[in-house]
């Protein structure tokens, strides 16, 4: 007795039509998803990329271009390390997208403060670009972005025109810096304070290491930014990203299917270490 | 629904004969020193009459004389096996730079009988059935578990293990099961609960069952729902699960467990898998992915680059009780126990999560209290 049925294990194939450096160890990938896909996907979504040989593992979309998409992945592992490893013409195996993205509302606060460490802004930057495409005149974005040395600061080539725009203020820092290096040293929350104004009118979105989010979490807090208005993109383990496989686990809440983006208020009892 | 019958032992006999040419019949049989559910090739395979010993981290089997034959409560294994397989094949394909060639892996079962399974066994098929047959429902579970026609035995006795109770069960079947066993004097009682199951029924040689017999059925799985003990109080550990990460009594827990996995293989509705992506003839002929069982007591299951969400084993520990009696109600709208008693039996160090239970909510602890 057999029957064909729907399965959600079977990627579409995604050809590559560009990668290029980001820093010594991540790599932005320009991906054609070539046949038919449920949506082309929101921003904080991911997709799980792989190769059928290797693995598969969740990425999360780092832009949108002319119908076709960015992912942004650091090579830590025996599936990353392949995926980066891919030239203009490869296939790479795609299934998604997956999980609940970033509050498309969010782009109508007064104030949007994107609070982001390392890794951590490559599926923040479709907001910002999102930002860019249609804010109004009294709208403004920062955007506090942190690495741990000017080496590991993603999409550098973009802040220029990020900066050009009226409504965009963008602040900079790093742990370490270099010689040469001309803006703030110290972690992402230390320069919290002095970057919210408005707290009521502020919506933030956060993402990064864990211990960066929870400390900026925590000083969001601090400075009256609504829990409600507060946003963080997790990342955990996936291995199925439908809610089966048990590995995303935050206490009650699974990663890929209830996240990765919470809202903050409703994490409540879920910050204990461990969980 | 067609009115309750009764059947000697000899008309079960020769109709589990006809069943086996058929369906595959998977039944309690006695293996490797454990009543467990295995694929039986005839009536002679069914465990009858073995009186099973257990109590944390204790399982033997003896013979012995007994008011009911069928006594395993519940066993070792369970039908995870069946529904939800150690390995199973998801697609399959090859893949180079510039090439693609994947198909996905058609879910195939034969007709299949569950036969002899016990209420909490049922209980875990609809628990699964939560996490499988949701939106998309998996294709593999689903129809697994469309192939199998359920036959439960009900209970007229318990294990000192056993718990349904107290987690919202019973030792009898109300719905949602094929067709009912009860051991009464005289035979079984066989109680149609579906038109599969009435169609089964017509393989087995029966006779309107009496009333008194009826009554006799149902008195006998009332006693071992009264008898049975009440470990915890459920509502109060759904909670305190949610409330306490850190009573001390995780520590006091994490220093005996072993991380061995033995609880999650065993139980009947843990279902953590990972995936693989495995070489089919060294690779020759391409390559499968496939999803094997996992647990979440193992040190990698919540590692990312970064670092390990779960390092220690207190977190591991705590993660499996509080998703078991706690979180599953908010993902799933129902327990993940259904108080078979099998981890408790099958911990070689003998952790009771009924324990844990008591302690984390704050209840009197060794209220075990048998009858």
């Amino acid at each position: 007795m057999s029957r064909m049925r729907e399965t959600p294990w079977l990627p579409r194939p995604a050809v590559v039509l560009d990668i290029w450096s980001e820093t010594p160890d991540t790599w932005t990938l320009l991906l054609e998803a070539s046949e038919a896909a449920p949506s082309r996907g929101l921003p904080g979504q991911f997709n799980l990329l792989g190769i059928l040989g290797v693995g598969e593992v969740p990425i999360s979309m780092s832009g949108f271009q002319d119908g076709c998409l960015l992912h942004t992945i650091r090579a830590v592992g025996s599936v990353t390390r392949m995926l980066v490893d891919r030239k203009a013409g490869d296939v790479l195996g795609l299934r998604g997208p997956y999980g609940i993205g970033w509050p498309l509302e969010a782009l109508a606060a007064a104030h949007l403060l994107i609070v982001a460490g390392g890794l951590g802004l490559a599926p923040l930057r479709p907001m910002v670009e999102a930002f860019m495409a249609q804010a109004r005149p009294h709208q403004r974005l920062t955007l506090l972005y942190g690495a741990r040395t000017p080496r590991d600061l993603l999409f550098t080539r973009e802040f220029a025109r990020w900066q050009a725009h009226p409504g965009v203020s963008l602040h900079l820092t790093v742990d370490r810096a270099d010689p040469g290096w001309s803006h703030r040293v110290g972690v992402v929350t230390r320069w919290l304070p002095e970057l919210v104004e408005n707290p009521r009118e502020t919506w933030a979105l956060v993402c990064g290491p864990e211990v960066m989010m929870r400390f900026a979490l925590l000083e969001l807090e601090k400075q009256g930014v609504p829990a409600f208005q507060t946003f963080v993109s997790l990342e955990r383990h996936m291995k199925c990203a439908v809610g089966q496989c048990g590995h995303c686990m935050w206490g009650p809440r699974l990663v890929c299917r209830d996240g990765p983006v919470f809202r903050v208020d409703q994490t409540r009892g879920l910050w204990v270490r461990g969980l | 629904m067609p009115q309750p019958r009764l059947a000697s032992w000899e008309a079960l006999a020769r109709w589990v004969d006809r069943l086996v040419d058929a369906y595959r019949v998977v039944a309690p049989v006695f293996r490797e020193q454990t009543v467990m559910y295995g694929e039986i090739q005839g009536w002679g395979e069914v465990a009858l009459d073995l009186y099973e010993r257990v109590g944390p981290g204790r399982y033997e089997v003896a013979e012995g004389p007994g008011t009911s034959r069928f006594r395993h409560y519940p066993g070792g294994g369970s039908l995870k096996h069946w529904v939800h397989p150690p390995l199973q094949p998801l697609i399959r394909g090859s893949q180079s730079r510039d090439q693609m060639r994947l198909t996905p892996v058609e879910p195939d079962a034969p007709p299949t009988v569950f036969w002899g399974i016990r209420p909490c066994d049922l209980k875990a098929l609809e628990v699964l059935d939560r996490v499988f047959l949701g939106n998309p429902p998996d294709p593999f579970y689903q129809t697994y578990r469309e192939a199998a026609v359920t036959v439960v035995v009900q209970c007229t006795g318990y294990g000192e293990t056993c718990f349904c109770t107290t987690v919202g069960g019973s030792p009898g079947v109300v719905a949602g099961f094929d067709l009912a066993l009860t051991e009464v004097e005289g035979g079984v009682l066989v109680e149609v609960g579906s038109p599969r199951g009435a169609s089964l029924l017509e393989g087995l040689e029966s006779r309107p069952a009496r009333e008194a017999e009826i009554t006799q059925a149902r008195s006998r799985v009332e006693a071992v729902a009264r008898h049975l003990p009440r470990r915890f109080h459920r509502d109060t550990v759904i909670q305190a699960l949610r409330t306490a990460p850190d009573h001390p009594y995780w520590d006091q827990v994490a220093a005996q467990c072993l991380g061995c996995t033995n609880c999650t293989l065993v139980c009947p509705t843990c279902f953590c898998y990972t995936t693989r992506d495995v070489p089919l003839s060294l690779g020759l002929e391409g390559w499968e992915r496939q999803r094997a069982w996992d647990s979440c007591f193992s040190l990698e299951f919540a590692a990312v680059h970064g670092g390990n969400f779960r390092p220690g084993l207190r977190e591991r520990y705590r993660h499996w009780v509080s998703h078991k009696l706690s979180y599953w109600v908010e993902q799933f709208e129902t327990l993940g126990c259904v108080g078979c008693g099998r981890c408790i039996v099958w911990c070689p160090v003998g952790i009771d999560i009924t324990e844990t239970a008591r302690q984390v909510a704050g209840e009197a602890s060794g209220q075990r209290g048998m009858e």
